[in-house]
């Protein structure tokens, strides 16, 4: 036995270690994207019967005006979401000072990412209230109409992903703290010793060894925006008559609301060809740029 | 030498863990051999949550060793949650509304057949009314437990500053509006984030200006929503949506939410269910009065908005026996009463005496005048068709000019689900 173990150690070792993961993600990860796949060629209640309708799902996609409000909007939430990182970076140099009193400030960045994503759903649902709320009582106090924000469909998508802004930024600064802290100070020094400050010391010294952060955080925050469902939920389910509903949520709704569970995978699968597109993409370009970096 | 020690404190651990679980096995038993009792509701409104506990506990005392465990959960939630819940985890009894929201989980087979229970219980007489309503295929699958109407509810100090009485036609009503619009009083306050309470004005309107025939012919998608009698309906709900009667961004609320409005005094009227007053405190209640939806058509009758509520056993409920025993006891007339006292609801047996100072009166008034009734849009069409149905009255709400184009999409549905 030991010395089966001892002669065949070498193979062994990696495939008992790798079984766990390897099982967890086959069967947790790739099995259900298959079967969802498989589902959206279906006409299927989620209990009953199941027929074969082929690709009349997608079809029907096709011809669905929500579906394409879903889109829409999706665009506009990963656009509107790569500001996150942006953001982030900018109050991350500002918080990154050796002060005392720099603590109180950075906890309070923090707030929103111990937060609940259902919390800051209610908590801005009612900011944004058109009559009760502290925006409208500000609008009122300079003497504007208030607008509402929720019942608005061409606003209600960029109220939204303000709130889910707020945690993001959050998010995406600590992730660049972490990273200002790893940074090289003997780099740094020797820049301002060539004579290089502000912006150019940002630009060629900080910002290059940021590199691996900013990946990071810039993946993140796109797969965040693609799959973000909880704050449409909880502030306006997907309403005023869909105009903020994004694909994520209309699969949700045509599930459980309109027990379609074949139309709903079909919604999933186009959500998952954007996203594993869009990664593929993304990966390419900066392993590219990597490596001509190195 | 140390792979195999490890291995053998591997063996050893793994005995332990087996014998620990074999140990615990026979624990486990004794626990389940006292019968439990799971019941999942979405009454959770406190008056109904008091009066459910109250039944629980009566119950746990006159059946030893059995133990009630009562889930509450808020409507909302609840609408999504039933449905899994019902196929991974049944509980042994569950609260739910009869009719076509009935029939959506009937048909996927995941209630039990009660038929018997009635007869065995005596119940024939007195639920007679309210079956069909649980009745699908000629069996009986839920019981029914109470029922409510809908109607206006206005703030009776603001009806006094106007100097204006309850309408009895829909021309008063609008008069009435246009008098609150002028005092700077919204006439209508309604949430529709939620989107059902919207949908009170469609199944009213449908009904009286086209009859009850027509509108369980749209719900059974056999008349279709591009029909011109449609477009009357439609045409009408537009002038006081176009005038500004209803409260702005209605959307921005769910229907809780927009009670305030009424009980403040900013807005006159909500055309809702006795929920209104269940989430109001005594004192505000007192200034909230009630009249039903006025007539439209003089031609066609009142028809009346009734809907049923009831309780069902999952078909994989584990205790069906001492499930159906529960709901013999919930039968109950005193039990029936309490429950329904609490939601300011009626109770579904005709042979229970009503209190003629409660709310519950008026609903049977209401009920005795009625020419016929159905239940409730989401309740009396199919649940897929009912979703695009609201979403497109919100739309309505917001954006009247839109009609032409709602209509069509609605129409496209009803083809889609009723083929």
């Amino acid at each position: 036995m030991l010395r089966f173990w001892r002669q065949n150690q070498a193979w062994m070792t990696p495939i008992i270690l790798l079984f766990l993961p390897l099982a967890l993600f086959l069967s947790m990860i790739v099995w259900p994207i298959i079967q969802s796949i498989g589902i959206s060629f279906y006409d299927w209640d989620g209990t009953g019967p199941v027929r074969f309708i082929g690709l009349d799902n997608y079809r029907e996609l096709l011809s669905d005006g929500q579906f394409f409000v879903s889109v829409k909007n999706n665009v506009i939430w990963i656009v509107m979401f790569l500001l996150a990182p942006v953001f982030g970076l900018g109050l991350a140099l500002f918080l990154n000072q050796p002060l005392g009193e720099m603590r109180v400030v950075k906890s309070v960045f923090f707030i929103p990412l111990v937060l609940a994503p259902v919390i800051i759903g209610v908590v801005f649902t009612w900011f944004y209230d058109p009559t009760f709320g502290i925006l409208a009582i500000v609008m009122r106090f300079f003497s504007l109409e208030p607008v509402a924000i929720l019942s608005d469909e061409h606003f209600v998508t960029f109220g939204i992903v303000i709130a889910a802004l707020w945690a993001q930024t959050a998010f995406c600064l600590v992730l660049f703290l972490a990273g200002l802290s790893q940074l090289d100070g003997e780099l740094i020094a020797a820049g301002r010793i060539d004579g290089a400050s502000g912006w150019t010391l940002l630009r060629h010294i900080v910002l290059p060894q940021l590199r691996a952060v900013s990946f990071v955080a810039t993946i993140i925050t796109v797969i965040g925006s693609l799959r973000n469902f909880d704050l449409i939920a909880v502030m306006t389910q997907g309403g005023p008559y869909g105009s903020s509903t994004v694909l994520a949520y209309q699969m949700y709704d045509a599930t459980i609301f309109s027990y379609r569970a074949g139309y709903g995978a079909a919604i999933a699968t186009v959500l998952f060809l954007i996203m594993s597109i869009y990664i593929a993409i993304f990966l390419r370009h900066t392993l590219r740029r990597e490596s001509r970096g190195a | 030498m140390t792979p195999n020690f490890s291995r053998r404190v591997l063996l050893k651990g793994l005995g332990i863990a087996a014998l620990g679980l074999g140990l615990l096995q026979p624990l486990i038993a004794p626990a389940s051999a006292q019968e439990t009792l799971v019941i999942n509701t979405d009454r959770s409104g406190a008056g109904q949550k008091a009066a459910m506990n109250k039944i629980a506990a009566d119950f746990e005392a006159a059946n030893p060793g059995v133990k009630v465990t009562v889930n509450y959960s808020d409507v909302e939630s609840y609408k999504t949650s039933i449905r899994n819940f019902l196929v991974a985890s049944p509980p042994d009894v569950a609260f739910w509304f009869t009719g076509a929201r009935m029939r959506a989980f009937t048909k996927r087979d995941l209630f039990e057949d009660i038929s018997g229970f009635y007869a065995k219980n005596g119940l024939d007489p007195s639920m007679a009314p309210f079956l069909p309503a649980v009745t699908d295929g000629g069996k009986q699958y839920m019981m029914p437990t109470n029922f409510n109407t809908w109607g206006f509810f206005y703030n009776k100090d603001v009806f006094a500053k106007l100097g204006v009485e309850p309408p009895k036609t829909w021309n008063e009503l609008m008069a009435i509006a246009e008098k609150a619009k002028a005092a700077g009083i919204v006439p209508f306050t309604i949430g529709t984030r939620d989107l059902w309470a919207n949908a009170l004005w469609f199944d009213y309107l449908t009904k009286r200006i086209n009859g009850l025939d027509f509108y369980m012919g749209l719900m059974d998608g056999k008349e279709s929503y591009t029909d011109p009698r449609m477009t009357k309906v439609f045409d009408t709900w537009r002038v006081p949506i176009e005038k500004g009667y209803f409260l702005d961004n209605a959307s921005s609320y769910g229907w809780q939410e927009a009670i305030p409005f009424l009980s403040q005094g900013k807005a006159a009227m909500y055309l809702l269910g006795p929920y209104v007053l269940t989430s109001l405190p005594e004192d505000a209640r007192k200034n909230i009065g009630f009249f039903p939806f006025p007539t439209v058509d003089p031609s066609v009758p009142n028809f009346e908005q009734v809907s049923i509520n009831g309780v069902g056993i999952p078909k994989g409920a584990k205790n069906k026996e001492l499930a159906l025993k529960f709901l013999a006891f919930l039968a109950q007339k005193e039990n029936l009463l309490a429950f329904a006292k609490g939601g300011s609801v009626v109770p579904a047996r005709v042979d229970i005496e009503i209190d003629p100072n409660d709310f519950a009166s008026v609903q049977m008034q209401q009920v005795r005048n009625s020419s016929g009734s159905s239940q409730f849009y989401d309740r009396d069409t199919d649940p897929d068709m009912a979703q695009t149905g609201m979403k497109g009255f919100q739309e309505f709400l917001a954006k009247p000019d839109r009609q032409e184009a709602i209509l069509q999409r609605l129409d496209a549905a009803r083809k889609r689900v009723f083929n």
